[in-house]
C-alpha cells in the first residue's frame, strides 16, 4: 500500500524500541523457541549452535539453515532475529529474503571480512551489531545498524566482559556530554566516527539508537545487573538452554529483568533455580578465543 | 496535576512517559499494584504483546488493571496495549476484553513490512510508526477517529482509547491530548 512507507530508519529503530525491558534468548529448535517464548522472551535469535557449543566444537561458524529459521518464525509469533557472519552481505541478504525481523552481524560467527563491516544502510530489515566501545558502537550506527548490543564474551557464562563494555559505552557517552564545542572534533577523531553523530551524542546524553547487552548473562542477578548499569534489555545466549532447568531459569531472567531493581523479586526468582551453565573464566580464555576482538 | 501511569512491565515505556509530560502532566512508570492507585489516566505502551501478558500474568496484575479499567479511568492503548484490551484476538477470547473489536497481530507481516504513513483525525493529521503491527478487523460499535487512507487504525470506545500504532515514536501529540482531555472531564 502507497500510504505506507517501509524501512525507514524510524521504523527499524522502532521495533528494537518496542523490545526494552526485554530479554531475547538464543535458540537452536523449534521447540526452545516455544519455550522462550512461554517464559517471556520479546524474541528469539534463530542459530544452529548458541555459542557455548561453537567455542567447544570450534571450526567455522555461519549463517543457519534457512530450513531451521522458517520452522522457528512458523513457531513463535514473537519477532525472530537470525545471525550473518561480519561483513557477509549475501548471508544478509538471504536472511533478508527469509523475513527475519531483525540480522545480528555477529561476532559470535566466524568473520567473512576482516576489514569491512556490511553496508546495512542498504538493507530494508534493520541490523543490530556488537560493541566493546563507544567508538565501534558509533561506526556500526554510521553503517545503519538500528540497535547496539554491549559484547560482552559469548559463550562463557562469565559476565565480567559484558560488564566492561556496558560500563565502557556508557562511561564514554558520559565523558562525552562534559566537553566543550571544540573537544568534540577531538573526540570525533579519537572514536574514529563522524563528528555530526558524535556532537549529536554529547548534547543528547544517549545512543540514537537502543542499547542492549549481551555475552555472560547467565543468572537473573546478571541479567538485572546489567539493566541497573544502564542496558536496555538484555541477550541471553548459551545461559538458557545450558543450564538444568531452560523453562524456569528462562522465566527467572525475564522476570528479573522486568524489576532489575528490585532485589526481593530477583532474590524469588533465583530460588531452587537448578545448576546454571558451567561456564568459562575470561581471562582463562587465550586471546585468539575471544570473541569480542572480532569487529573493529 | 494530572498523573498518567504508563504500564512498564516491557516495552516503549519512556516514550509515552517524555509525551505526557511534555504536554504538562506527570507521568510514572508502573510495574507494581500499589502504583495503580492515584492515578488519573492510564496508559498500556506497545511493546510483545505475549511478553506483556505473560507479566501481567505472574506479577498478579490483570485483576487490578481490570479494576482499574472498569472504574472508567481513561485509558491509552497502543499497539500491544491495543491487543491487550481487545475482545477478539487472531479469532480467540482476548486477554482484557474491554474494547469490542477483533484484532490481528502482525497483520502487515513480518519486520520488512513495518512502515511509517500519516494518520488523519477529524481534527488534523499527523505521522505514526506501525511496527509489526495489528489490524483492526470489526470496529464493533466504537468510534472511528484515526484512519490511514480508508484504515481504521484508532479508535475510542468509553473512555479508552486504542490504536494499531505508534504516535509515541513520532511525537505525534493527538492521542496523548485527547487522553488528557478525558481526565479534565472524567
Amino acid at each position: 500500500m502507497t500510504d505506507f512507507e517501509t524501512g525507514t530508519p524510524l521504523v527499524k529503530r522502532g521495533l528494537a524500541e518496542m523490545l526494552k525491558g526485554g530479554v531475547i534468548m538464543d535458540v537452536v529448535t523449534a521447540d526452545q523457541a516455544k519455550i522462550a517464548e512461554d517464559a517471556g522472551a520479546v524474541a528469539v535469535m534463530a542459530l544452529e549452535r548458541v555459542p557455548a557449543d561453537i567455542r567447544a566444537e570450534g571450526g567455522v561458524a555461519r549463517m543457519s539453515d534457512p530450513q531451521l529459521i522458517d520452522e522457528i518464525k512458523a513457531a513463535v509469533s514473537i519477532p525472530v532475529m537470525a545471525k550473518a557472519r561480519i561483513g557477509h552481505f549475501v548471508e544478509a541478504q538471504v536472511l533478508q529474503s527469509l523475513e527475519v525481523d531483525y540480522i545480528d552481524e555477529s561476532e559470535v560467527l566466524s568473520p567473512a571480512d576482516y576489514v569491512n563491516h556490511i553496508d546495512k544502510l542498504g538493507f530494508d530489515v534493520p541490523f543490530v551489531c556488537g560493541a566493546t566501545n563507544l567508538g565501534e558502537a558509533l561506526r556500526r550506527i554510521t553503517e545503519g545498524a538500528a540497535m547496539i548490543r554491549s559484547k560482552g564474551e559469548a559463550g562463557t557464562g562469565d559476565v565480567s566482559e559484558a560488564t566492561k563494555h556496558i560500563r565502557t559505552i556508557l562511561g564514554e557517552i558520559r565523558n562525552l556530554s562534559s566537553k566543550s564545542k571544540e573537544e568534540l572534533y577531538v573526540a570525533a577523531k579519537e572514536l574514529q566516527a563522524p563528528y555530526a553523530l558524535v556532537k549529536e551524542i554529547a548534547e543528547t546524553g544517549k545512543l540514537p539508537v537502543v542499547l542492549f547487552t549481551a555475552g555472560g548473562v547467565a543468572t537473573p542477578a546478571d541479567a538485572a545487573m546489567m539493566m541497573q548499569l544502564g542496558a536496555d534489555g538484555v541477550f541471553v545466549g548459551s545461559g538458557i538452554f545450558k543450564s538444568g532447568n531452560p523453562e524456569q531459569r528462562a522465566r527467572a531472567i525475564v522476570k528479573a529483568t522486568t524489576h532489575f531493581e528490585d532485589p526481593a523479586v530477583i532474590a524469588d526468582v533465583s530460588r531452587n533455580l537448578g545448576d546454571a551453565m558451567v561456564g568459562i573464566n575470561v581471562n582463562d580464555l587465550p586471546a585468539p578465543h575471544r570473541l569480542a576482538e572480532r569487529g573493529w | 496535576m494530572v498523573t498518567v501511569g504508563v504500564l512498564a512491565l516491557q516495552g516503549g515505556v519512556r516514550e509515552h512517559q517524555e509525551l505526557i509530560e511534555s504536554l504538562g502532566a506527570r507521568a510514572i512508570a508502573v510495574k507494581k499494584e500499589s502504583q495503580l492507585h492515584d492515578l488519573d489516566a492510564l496508559i498500556i505502551p506497545g511493546g510483545e504483546s505475549t511478553t506483556i501478558s505473560k507479566l501481567i500474568d505472574a506479577f498478579d496484575l490483570k485483576q487490578p488493571i481490570a479494576a482499574l479499567i472498569a472504574s472508567n479511568i481513561p485509558v491509552l492503548a497502543t499497539c500491544a496495549g491495543l491487543i491487550l484490551l481487545a475482545e477478539e484476538v487472531d479469532g480467540k477470547p482476548g486477554f482484557f476484553k474491554n474494547l469490542p473489536i477483533k484484532v490481528t497481530r502482525n497483520a502487515y507481516g513480518a519486520q520488512l513490512a513495518s512502515a511509517e504513513a500519516v494518520v488523519d483525525y477529524q481534527d488534523g493529521s499527523e505521522n505514526a510508526a506501525f511496527i509489526r503491527a495489528p489490524k483492526i478487523l470489526d470496529f464493533g460499535n466504537s468510534e472511528v477517529i484515526g484512519r490511514v487512507a480508508d484504515e481504521v487504525v484508532a479508535i475510542k470506545f468509553g473512555n479508552i482509547i486504542g490504536a494499531s500504532y505508534h504516535p509515541e515514536l513520532t511525537n505525534s501529540t493527538m492521542l496523548h491530548r485527547k487522553l488528557l482531555e478525558l481526565t479534565a472531564s472524567n
